[in-house]
């Protein structure tokens, strides 16, 4: 009996503490000394103000301006698919800035110029790896980033490896196409200023979209050619027209990660060729290919590679491209090397070897440019200047399977 | 251990990637798709697999990235996962279409078809990556495309692991 009421009350004199000390904090009055165990007294410097309560609940928003150091990695999380995401990462301090949460073997973002909103094809179902599939655009808030709508699209969403082609958004942001595989190809529409879906357009034969101006997307084909995908001002299908093939797809085909300046599309094909496509006329201009390895570079096995192995930087017109040595079919392997040309000049400028073999590079599109690249292990994204090739800075632990990198356009 | 670190690791660049491959590839893209034609559909069946245990010769590890099945796999090995190299694990369901390779079986020097089978219905079993892509081209050629998931021709679309199975010899 007289051990319970002592238990009781070194319950009651514990409790009578806390809380005591809880109304002291509150009330921001100093806490009296208290005796250490020991017997010792521990000192307190009452000349500082004591440290004030924190406000709970609170939660950050970005600033309101988009800064062009700003980077989102597009982690397809392959070891627990249904859960990609991407993150927002501050170039210039490596610092995360926030995440989303997008669905369902995830590819990329699409990312508005006018940057009030931001564009996910993504794919749902009810009960994780079961029951319905759902497949949406989900419309995010940029700064708050918190999901504030979503308008739903045919359940058909390719399911890739990620590839940035796998979406495009038209040159004035208005519509967005979602590359659909179920094995037959086509292109969902959506209108986001609408918020609606307006037409799904069969691509047989093609595959992926690239955004080709305000009204247009063209796809690849497998002969080696393009589709050119005409919309109307509601987003349904108008004039959809092949051309001729352009590369061989056996031979030397290109990679699927295309650059793009003003009109002209710019791929990298396998053995070593950069083809350009001009999409300002009706019908593609097909620019005479050139070499990007010399045979000295052919004959050592220099193979461009990775799973977003180019990139540009579209006012100095400077081409990067990720480089490793192998055969013909290691074309998505990382690469030690990346090797800069002069696209006006057709001429190499620079071999920057980074710290690590890297998977994925882009370059943000300012005038003090940043080249980031993800490391072949996933675990970080180094960053380097992008003109001095010098590097700056890495940000670690990056995601679950981090593989695409994707900087917002300049504004 | 992330997913690709034990790919990159498991990464095998000792067999060779032959040219003949790619010859046969471009003659069996003719066969299975029509000359000339843009293939709408991928070519191999499940259903349609002969049954390779009458196939001399087939020696090695399944579970090992440079079986020589393997040749052109993206993916978690089926074997690792509860099912083997020609059967899903239990309660998945195996893709009824995918792309095919054409990988050299050492034993008896022969080049044969191989259909990679996805295992489809749960989550990655994230077991034995492996990841070679002999053969694989990208993803606007979808016959020959290994970064494409073929879940897409199963019930659900959620992609577990890869099987390996054998169509027949590949004919030059």
């Amino acid at each position: 009996m007289n051990i319970t009421r002592i238990c009781l009350f070194s319950i009651f004199l514990f409790l009578w503490g806390c809380e005591a000390e809880q109304t002291a904090a509150t009330d921001g009055a100093s806490t009296p000394a208290a005796p250490a165990a020991d017997g010792d007294v521990e000192l307190i410097d009452v000349s500082k103000e004591p440290l004030v309560k924190d406000t709970f609940g609170k939660v950050e928003a970005l600033p309101a301006t988009l800064h062009p150091h700003w980077v989102w990695i597009a982690d397809f999380a392959a070891s627990s698919m249904p859960d990609g995401r991407a993150y927002l990462y501050d170039g210039d301090t490596a610092r995360v800035l926030g995440m989303l949460n997008t669905g369902f073997s995830f590819n990329a973002l699409n990312i508005p110029v006018h940057y009030r909103e931001i564009y996910s094809a993504e794919t749902y179902y009810a009960r994780t790896t079961r029951g319905k599939r759902t497949d949406v655009v989900s419309i995010y808030d940029p700064f708050r980033l918190t999901p504030i709508a979503e308008i739903e699209i045919p359940a058909k969403r390719a399911s890739t490896m990620p590839r940035l082609a796998d979406s495009a958004l038209t040159d004035d942001d208005r519509f967005m196409s979602v590359f659909n595989l179920t094995p037959a190809a086509s292109l969902s529409i959506v209108d986001t200023v609408e918020r609606k879906f307006s037409a799904e357009i069969m691509t047989p034969g093609c595959a992926m979209t690239y955004a080709a101006g305000d009204r247009r997307f063209f796809a690849l084909c497998g002969d080696g050619s393009l589709l050119m995908v005409n919309i109307t001002d509601e987003g349904e299908g108008a004039v959809i027209e092949k051309s001729e093939p352009f590369f061989d797809v056996h031979k030397d085909p290109i990679l699927e990660t295309g650059v793009r300046l003003g009109d002209t599309w710019y791929f990298a094909s396998v053995l070593g060729k950069i083809h350009g496509v001009d999409i300002s006329g009706d019908k593609p201009d097909f620019l005479d290919p050139w070499w990007y390895l010399t045979g000295e570079d052919r004959q050592a096995n220099w193979r461009v590679g990775g799973m977003q192995p180019v990139a540009l930087h579209n006012k100095s017109r400077r081409l990067y491209l990720l480089m490793h040595q192998g055969d013909f079919f290691t074309y998505e392997d990382p690469g030690p090397e990346i090797w800069v040309y002069d696209l006006a000049t057709q001429k190499q400028m620079r071999k920057i070897k980074t710290n690590h073999p890297s998977i994925s590079i882009a370059v943000s599109q300012d005038d003090a440019p940043l080249l980031y690249t993800i490391t072949e292990d996933l675990s970080s994204l180094d960053i380097y200047d992008a003109t001095s090739g010098e590097y700056l800075r890495s940000a670690s632990e990056l995601g679950i399977v981090p593989l695409l990198i994707q900087v917002p356009p300049l504004q | 251990m992330n997913f690709f670190d034990h790919w990159f690791q498991q990464k095998s660049r000792s067999l060779a990637r032959g040219t003949s491959r790619r010859s046969f590839l471009r003659k069996a893209g003719v066969l299975l798709v029509g000359a000339g034609a843009i293939p709408l559909l991928p070519v191999a069946k499940a259903g349609a697999a002969p049954d390779d245990r009458s196939i001399p010769g087939d020696k090695g590890d399944p579970g090992k990235c440079d079986y020589w099945r393997n040749c052109g796999m993206d993916g978690f090995l089926c074997t690792c996962c509860g099912g083997s190299h020609t059967s899903c694990p239990p309660g998945t369901e195996m893709a009824p279409m995918t792309w095919v390779g054409t990988c050299k079986n050492p034993a008896d020097g022969r080049d044969y078809i191989i259909a990679y089978n996805d295992c489809c219905g749960k989550s990655t079993c994230n077991r034995c990556m492996c990841n070679r892509n002999e053969g694989d081209l990208p993803n606007y050629f979808p016959p020959k495309s290994n970064d494409i998931n073929w879940c897409m021709g199963a019930t659900n679309n959620v992609y577990h692991c890869t099987t390996t199975v054998l169509l027949g010899l590949a004919v030059k």
